[in-house]
């Protein structure tokens, strides 16, 4: 498993994911599971290390959003690479919600899909497929680099042609 | 007709690259065929009973006589010599190598064509109304906006991964020509009260195991709120569309499990909050306008309303008369007519052209149709813009070719599935039953005396065939290893759509034909008179009489 | 005497070419042939697991796409599937195609 986090490929991360009712180290970074967050909330944010929080395909936004500010890292499942669920939550945490910390897919990330997720304003991918990594390694995931659509990484897209509002190219 | 600008046709050789390497990582076997296969679908690359099949876009239906010629082109070199034209207005190869597709993909990027969004789950090709831009009814031309939507769900970063299928259909006239009510959101143009344009906007509509009539979920929304509705659907559709279950993925579930009035008010509130933090989602008038200016109508000829050549022609050729009288149709020019081309000769699979054939077709539009081909979700070709001075030229020319069947709209014109004989979810063929249906009714003065009929054929429950949405319908199943066929009667696609209903139990390949002539003629028994359509006859009868002849035993 | 069981089926097992995508059987050296008649057959559903089991290591090969078992019958010195299904995978659409001559023969 590796992290790839701005463009490069990280063997280590900081964070420790912790599991599901497991108990919550003092300190270091840690990622909680979304039900294990809302049952100890008050304690979590009142925590000395960084907290992320993991949310599953299934599961809403709605008992995070107003915690979004103190939360250092968001994680959001692709259960299977298919399920595109968390695209869409990935926007609303960007573009509704204006969610500023670390994006992270975590999953069933793959080659093909990670263009989109970045442009759905992931900005980190937790990545187990050895042919993926490799060629993030290689910088061969390139997918096409020109969009009919804004997305949320509005500001480090650049706009074409001003005639055509919502063309960006990456 | 929309022509690629230098940003479309980047687009278009960057997604050839980045599928051509998807598929030399797969034949690598970097990528497995489960990791493989949503990327083929995604590219309209299918594995079926023979081959590959590749389905190649024609978004909203409308080819110019090069792409036509390419089409050919690719069929007689990559394929056996035709092409399948589909009921989403696509052209489908059926024996095509997996290693040829980067190749043929380059060859249709030439001609400002892609396969991107074919199938999958995710939005695909935005069909329209085959008369776009000719149509005497028409309110306005919806290619302009199923040219907008085409460009904003292509690779759409959302919207790619969705629970299943989603397609979208547009008509520009109050006559839905393009089945709207059956598809997950259909779009009607219509004008405001101070003549602006806009769209009633269903939802949910769709066929398949567990068919469904679109919901009305606006009444009228402006022109440029298109993307955005059309954005909060999706986005809607994919946080909450089942994904437990394949066959209750559609929208049309979500519909019927949340609730039409839950469901629009969440698709309202969501609407709500993507104008306000997102203004390109909002379609500027000069927007609309520039693409309109692509489709704006060819420089017509200022023309009497009458062609003496045509009318001589009406006199004095039969056959001529008998083409006019189902294949033209009124335009809204002055002096021209829109004409369709029957692909659904007698005793031949409907829907398929040879490549000379098409090369045929190319050459007649170039010449006499101001170079555009449009494809009919009812299989058939269409020449949008013909002076009536042509029409004998043109039908002429047609026959030579094999391509002047007189039959759009009736019993002949099936729409069938390619079936068990081509596809590997199917349980019984289609098209022999197609065939033999076309050759029982083939006396074109008995088609001609049953008059306006819609016969749909599907060889399983996902309904490629529309059966649901035939006047009559037939559905194959498989029963012990024999095919066997379901009769549904009193469907259709139109304006005043309706599911067709199952009458009884399914009839043996040998016994189908028998069947479908029983229905014919229990309703030319039954009708008020030759001006009583089947349709109307049954909404008038209800399917009494119909099972009472088809199944005695049960009535005695 | 032993009867041979009502149910006795011969398998033969099938996929499609990663390549060209057309239907394929597995034959006794383990290569892929198009002709049916060629088939690795197995008398038991123990043989057909087994014939079933190299084939996915073959689709894992990237050699074939989704493998799985067939039913065949012997007659005379052929091999025929009994489905109607795989029967048109063997021989082809049941109906005339249109395509021009040149290519209709080419590709067969």
């Amino acid at each position: 498993m590796a992290i790839f986090r701005n463009g490069t490929v990280l063997d280590h991360d900081s964070w420790t994911v912790v599991a599901a009712g497991a108990p919550v180290p003092a300190e270091g970074d840690i990622i909680i599971a979304l039900a294990d967050f809302i049952a100890q909330r008050d304690a979590l944010l009142g925590r000395v290390g960084p907290v992320g929080v993991a949310v599953e395909a299934g599961e809403e936004l709605d008992d995070i959003v107003g915690d979004l500010p103190r939360l250092v890292l968001v994680a959001l499942r692709f259960p299977k690479y298919t399920d595109g669920r968390s695209y869409s939550k990935a926007r609303l945490l960007r573009e509704r919600h204006r969610y500023g910390g670390e994006l992270r897919a975590v999953g069933d990330v793959l080659h093909d899909q990670i263009p989109l997720m970045l442009r759905c304003g992931f900005d980190s991918l937790e990545v187990t497929h050895e042919p993926t990594l490799r060629a993030l390694r290689e910088g061969r995931v390139r997918g096409v680099t020109v969009h009919y659509q804004t997305s949320a990484r509005e500001g480090r897209e650049a706009a074409p042609n001003p005639a055509r509002r919502w063309l960006r190219a990456s | 007709m929309y022509r690629y600008d230098e940003f479309d046709r980047r687009f278009v050789e960057e997604r050839v690259a980045e599928f051509s390497d998807q598929v030399a990582r797969r034949l690598s076997g970097e990528l497995s065929e489960d990791q493989f296969k949503p990327l083929r679908l995604m590219n309209g690359v299918y594995l079926q009973l023979h081959a590959y099949m590749l389905r190649i876009a024609i978004p909203y239906g409308t080819l110019s006589s090069r792409q036509l010629r390419k089409l050919a082109f690719i069929a007689r070199t990559y394929d056996r010599g035709y092409g399948h034209f589909t009921t989403r207005q696509n052209m489908q190869l059926n024996w095509i190598a997996l290693k040829d597709v980067p190749e043929i993909l380059g060859h249709l990027a030439d001609v400002e064509m892609h396969c991107l969004q074919t199938s999958g789950n995710c939005i695909r090709n935005v069909t329209a109304d085959q008369f776009s831009g000719a149509a005497a009814d028409e309110i306005a031309d919806p290619r302009p906006y199923a040219e907008i939507l085409r460009q904003w769900s292509s690779i759409h970063p959302e919207f790619t991964y969705l629970p299943r299928k989603f397609k979208l259909a547009v008509t520009g006239a109050p006559n839905d020509r393009a089945a709207i009510q059956v598809h997950d959101i259909g779009l009607e143009l219509r004008r405001g009260e101070a003549g602006e344009i806009g769209f009633a906007v269903y939802v949910g509509g769709g066929q398949g195991r567990t068919p469904m009539v679109a919901r009305k979920v606006r009444d009228f929304l402006p022109e440029a709120e298109l993307l955005a509705y059309c954005t909060a659907i999706l986005r809607v559709y994919n946080l909450y569309g089942r994904r437990d279950n394949k066959f209750k993925a559609r929208i049309k579930i979500l519909v019927h499990e949340t609730g039409i009035e839950e469901l629009k008010r969440d698709i309202e509130a969501e609407y709500e909050a993507l104008r306000a933090e997102n203004e390109t989602l909002s379609v500027p008038a000069e927007e609309i306008a520039r693409i309109s200016a692509y489709f704006a109508p060819p420089a017509f000829e200022s023309l009497p309303e009458r062609s003496a050549a045509f009318e001589t022609a009406l006199l004095r050729d039969p056959d001529f008369a008998r083409f006019v009288e189902r294949n033209l149709v009124r335009h809204k020019q002055q002096g021209y007519a829109a004409l369709t081309i029957s692909l659904k000769p007698i005793g031949l699979p409907p829907g398929d052209a040879s490549s000379s054939q098409m090369e045929a077709i190319a050459d007649i539009a170039e010449r006499w149709s101001f170079d555009e081909i449009r494809v009919s979700h009812e299989q058939n070709l269409v020449l949008p813009h013909v002076r009536l001075d042509d029409v004998p030229l043109v039908f002429a020319e047609l026959q030579r070719n094999g391509l002047a069947e007189s039959n759009a709209g009736l019993v002949t014109d099936i729409i069938a599935c390619p079936g068990l004989d081509y596809c590997s979810l199917a349980n019984a063929r289609s098209i022999p039953i197609a065939q033999r249906i076309s050759e029982r009714f083939a006396d074109p003065a008995r088609q001609r005396e049953i008059g306006d009929l819609k016969l749909k054929i599907s060889g399983c429950i996902n309904a490629c065939g529309h059966h649901h949405v035939g006047h009559i319908g037939i559905l194959g199943v498989e029963r012990k290893g024999e095919e066997f066929y379901q009769i549904t009667l009193g469907g259709t696609g139109d304006e005043t759509c309706s599911i067709g209903e199952i009458v009884g139990k399914g009839f043996s390949s040998a016994e189908i034909v028998d069947a479908v002539e029983t229905v014919i003629d229990t309703y030319l028994a039954l009708r008020t008179g030759p001006d009583e359509t089947f349709l109307q006859a049954f909404r008038r009868l209800g399917e009494a009489p119909f099972v009472e002849a088809l199944y005695p035993a049960k009535a005695a | 005497m032993m009867k041979k069981p009502r149910s006795a089926t011969t398998l033969a097992v099938t996929g499609n070419d990663t390549r060209n995508g057309r239907a394929v059987f597995r034959t006794p050296t383990g290569a892929w042939s198009q002709d049916v008649s060629e088939a690795e057959v197995a008398e038991s559903k123990e043989a057909g697991e087994n014939l079933l089991a190299r084939a996915e290591a073959d689709a894992r090969q990237t050699i074939v796409v989704d493998p799985y078992l067939i039913e065949v019958a012997a007659e005379g010195d052929r091999l025929v599937p009994t489905r109607l299904r795989e029967l048109i995978r063997v021989s082809g659409p049941t109906i005339v195609e249109i395509g021009d001559a040149a290519a209709l023969s080419r590709a067969a």
